[in-house]
């Protein structure tokens, strides 16, 4: 029993190693804070003249869709974690005519820590390479504004976990899938859904209703029952509602969103002649 | 007076409870006895229109029973036109319960008629000595050695039958000692696809089988003995034309512990017999061998039971009673898995690792209150529970039943009244009954089982009340010297039946399915059959039985319910000259005119057909060669019946030949 004591941390460590080496960005974890950060892992990060903002996602990995940040930021010169920030950031994508941003939620502190903040920001498209996405944050310290950016790898997403549509509104959505682990039975279903206000603002719908219809396409494009739509959440700003999987495999769900007034605007139900909404993720477990 | 459908293997005939020629006992326990100790080595199978038949051929013949067929293999029995849901099958009173989700694998595929001694079939609740049933019992008595000092013997078989291209071979080596004996038994069985009448193939009609059979006792006092029993059985690509896959592998492992022991005494009890045991079936069923399919599937299934009884035969004045305490822990799991290019597998629990825990007990007295009159109690009452195992298997359903619990109990309780009446060569029984029954796994537990009958997605329902069955039944027979004839009936109130329901919110995972039917019980269901049979001594050694059957099955709207038999008609004109002996058989079924659609079900015509068989004993050098020769469906008529899934039509022309050979 006692080398499992020692056995343990090093087959961590090694784990952790060898999933850090597929990144170049990603290195082990400093561990001079009491802040814990054994569960994530740093994606990046960016340096100014006076600041490091180490960037930690769960995987190292920032991904297309949802992707949940926590960020800490120390004085390179002391080395100190600081501990009263006030951030704000803005992910921008470069694209060959124009610029735009992407929906996120605003840097908050992480409650019961020194120095960590957290935020998600849902990416619309990825960006691999270094190309494409830049995190810009603007932060004060003590009166005294800086800014830093760097450019960012966003990983592919293998099943679509993020639809930008528009609605017969006019309006620009973006619906995000918040990723979570499915298994059969009846699952948690957690959803973003914003409206692009302008190309860099993107604000959080809070009185849309979205009905959605898990569909299995190899399978005869069949259903399951007992679902229960998403609805807004206040507390989080996100839509949560139940899935029920009854098999493991590739799932569609496939949405209708419907506006304050009750007016669909985007999406449709499925039928034999149309086997898939216009808004519409995916699942694969 | 057990009203039993007998079939004595062991000697040699087929018999019916109809066909009371001389060498037939009454149907009583202790004469039953005296029948198998007649029998000591004599081939068990030989004397049967056609040697060597599988079991299901055999059952087929019961007047009582017929058979639902997927294909060439592992036909389904009904009785008294209820399937295994509603019956209580048991191998030498062994619960065993297949593995398959889609009942390819009724545990009468799981022994061979080589293994079997006689076959008890019991209508009603006498049929529940062993668990709660509402149709009847089928008890397959296992073949057992004997302590008849006779050393070493053998038998060989050999059959070959030409339509499928039929090969059977067989052996069979035994030592009978005064206190000891060993006997084993190994059986294969090789069939092509076979031809419908009109030479058309039905693709996926196959199957390979062996047997191998060990059964040894001993003599542990004067009184009392000890044997064990051990079946290995396995089936290989087994085709069903009627499903949309085959089966792989279809494995069963059976054995059993038995110590039996009898009183030298006219009163009190007069025996008692204990019994371990264990049983485990594997069934793989795979589509590999279908073409060009979008999907391809797995689908295990495994089921395995411990069981054990105890059993106490006893008289006392006028009254002979039985006891027997017996409980069985079963688990059947099954899984699909689907195969897409260039998806993640698709994994679904189609049985949750259900245990199912059954402590009963079962009593029956016959009061002999004079000479003429009998009458008969049976009872039987029960703890039966649930358990969900399987985790996934219980996040699955509660998909569908959100306040679904991981444990069931229930108590079965089922009772029974028999009168029985003899004067002036009739015989007239009388009987009432009422019984229970849970729901069995694929019925309270099942998820997404494909049913290609109706084809229908099936989804068990966790909630189903007990059905509960009320039964009243009547026959009388009469008999003169070498002539009987008897009216049979029996009628069948069943509260709560349990169905399968088309739930129209729900859309099929099986591809192509019409839809999803839950199982739901209607508020009843009415089921009735009555029979007329006979048999007559024509001339000097030709004799003729005949029997005529109708049933008549209806739900709480008064429509048909599924795999109800249409009027059918069984003849058997049968000759024995010395050594020489022919039968002529027809059998015939009338169009079927109440079916229902709802339940998956087409109009079947109308069909007759004819078999011919001869045979001849042969003894050379003290030692005996039989040989048989047959032609089945003579006139190659192209058929189907009722109870056959998607119409697949039954063998056409058929020549078979058999020859044994012991030593």
């Amino acid at each position: 029993m006692k080398t499992l004591k020692y056995i343990i941390p090093i087959l961590f460590s090694i784990f952790f190693i060898a999933c850090s080496n597929d990144d170049d960005d990603t290195t082990a974890i400093p561990p001079n804070t009491d802040d814990s950060v054994e569960n994530l892992m740093l994606a990046t990060t960016i340096t100014n003249d006076t600041h490091e903002i180490e960037v930690y996602t769960e995987d190292g990995k920032i991904h297309q869709g949802y992707t949940e940040f926590t960020f800490r930021i120390k004085e390179s010169s002391t080395e100190n974690y600081i501990s009263d920030v006030n951030f704000s950031w803005n992910p921008v994508m470069q694209m060959p005519s124009m610029q735009h941003s992407c929906p996120t939620s605003s840097i908050t502190k992480i409650a019961n820590s020194k120095a960590l903040y957290t935020a998600y920001a849902i990416f619309q498209m990825t960006g691999e390479n270094g190309t494409g996405w830049t995190l810009n944050f603007e932060y004060t310290i003590a009166n005294q504004t800086y800014e830093a950016s760097k450019e960012i790898n966003v990983k592919a997403a293998e099943k679509k976990n993020v639809a930008v549509f528009m609605g017969s509104n006019g309006i620009r959505y973006v619906l995000g899938l918040i990723p979570a682990k499915p298994e059969i039975g009846i699952n948690d279903l957690t959803l973003s859904l914003h409206k692009m206000t302008n190309m860099m603002q993107f604000d959080v719908i809070t009185d849309h209703a979205i009905t959605f219809d898990p569909r299995m396409p190899a399978m005869g494009n069949h259903s399951s029952p007992n679902n229960e739509n998403p609805t807004f959440d206040t507390t989080s700003n996100l839509y949560k509602g139940k899935v029920s999987l009854t098999m493991t495999g590739y799932w569609t769900l496939n949405f209708t969103i419907s506006d304050a007034d009750n007016t669909l605007v985007a999406g449709n139900e499925i039928t034999n002649d149309n086997p898939e909404s216009s808004v519409m993720l995916e699942i694969e477990f | 007076m057990k009203a039993i459908v007998n079939i004595f293997l062991l000697l040699g005939c087929f018999y019916t409870s109809f066909s009371q020629n001389q060498e037939t006992p009454k149907d009583s326990i202790v004469e039953l006895e005296d029948v198998i100790v007649i029998g000591k080595r004599k081939f068990n199978h030989q004397r049967y229109e056609k040697p060597l038949a599988s079991l299901d051929e055999y059952l087929e013949k019961s007047r009582k029973v017929s058979m639902i067929k997927r294909g060439n293999y592992a036909w389904e029995p009904t009785l008294n036109n209820m399937t295994s849901d509603r019956l209580s099958v048991t191998i030498d009173g062994m619960q065993i319960f297949g593995a398959c989700t889609d009942k390819m694998d009724p545990i009468t595929s799981y022994v061979d008629i080589s293994n079997l001694n006689e076959l008890q079939i019991h209508s009603g609740q006498k049929g529940t000595e062993f668990s709660n049933a509402i149709g009847g019992g089928i008890n397959m008595q296992l073949k057992k050695g004997k302590f008849i000092d006779t050393g070493w013997g053998g038998a060989v078989d050999l059959g070959y039958e030409t339509n499928g291209n039929g090969k059977t071979t067989g052996a069979e080596i035994d030592y009978f000692g005064d206190k000891f004996y060993f006997k084993a038994n190994g059986m294969y069985r090789n069939y092509d696809n076979y031809d419908a009448g009109g030479h058309k193939e039905i693709l996926y009609s196959q199957f390979t089988k062996y047997n191998i059979a060990i059964n040894s006792g001993i003599q542990t006092s004067e009184n009392g003995v000890l044997d064990a029993t051990f079946i290995y059985d396995e089936a290989n690509d087994v085709g069903y034309p009627a499903l949309p896959m085959d089966v792989s592998l279809a494995k069963a492992i059976i054995s059993a512990l038995n110590y039996t022991h009898k009183f030298d005494r006219e009163e009190g009890i007069l025996s008692w017999e204990a019994k371990a045991y264990y049983n485990t079936i594997t069934h793989i069923m795979d589509d590999s061998q279908r073409p060009d399919l979008p999907v391809r599937m797995d689908m295990p299934g495994w089921s395995k039971t411990y069981g054990a009884y105890f059993k106490l035969i006893g008289k006392k004045g006028r009254h002979n009673w039985l006891l027997n305490a017996n409980s069985f822990y079963n688990q059947a799991k099954a899984e699909m898995t689907m195969y897409v290019e260039g998806q993640l597998p698709m994994f679904m629990i189609t049985w949750p690792d259900l245990r199912t825990f059954d402590k009963g007990i079962y009593g029956e007295d016959i009061f002999q209150i004079d000479k003429q009159n009998s009458i008969q109690f049976t009872a039987r009452i029960a703890h039966h529970t649930n358990e969900i195992k399987d985790e996934l298997g219980f996040k699955s359903l509660e998909i569908f039943y959100p306040d679904i619990e991981k444990n069931r109990n229930q108590i079965l309780f089922s009772s029974g009244v028999n009168y029985t009446l003899n004067r002036d060569n009739f015989t007239w029984n009388f009987g009432a009954a009422y019984g229970e029954r849970a729901a069995n796994t694929s019925e309270g537990y099942g998820f997404f089982l494909f049913n290609s009958y109706d084809n229908f997605d099936y989804i068990g329902n966790p909630d189903l009340k007990k059905e509960k069955s009320v039964e009243l039944n009547f026959k009388t027979v009469y008999q003169k010297n070498k002539f009987s004839l008897g009216f049979e009936t029996s009628a069948f109130h069943i509260y709560n039946y349990i169905i399968g329901l088309v739930d129209s919110e729900l859309t099929p995972m099986t591809l192509g399915a019409n839809g999803v039917k839950r199982y739901a019980s209607l508020e009843y269901a009415n089921l009735f059959n009555a029979s007329i049979f006979t048999t007559i001594s024509l001339i000097q050694n030709l004799n003729w039985e005949g029997n005529i059957i109708y049933s008549y099955g209806a739900d709480n709207d008064g429509k048909a319910l599924p795999l109800i038999s249409p009027i059918s008609f069984k003849s058997k004109f049968s000759y024995q000259y010395k050594k020489l002996g022919l039968e002529f058989l027809t059998k015939a079924n009338t169009e079927q005119v109440r079916y229902n659609e709802a339940y998956g079900e087409s109009p079947t015509a109308g069909f007759v057909i004819f078999d011919l068989n001869a045979s001849y004993d042969f003894k050379i050098q003290e030692k005996n060669i039989y040989l048989k020769a047959g032609i089945e469906n003579l006139f190659d008529k192209e058929y189907t019946t009722f109870a056959d899934w998607n119409s697949i039509p039954r063998k056409g022309r058929s020549f078979f030949m058999n020859l044994s050979y012991k030593f």
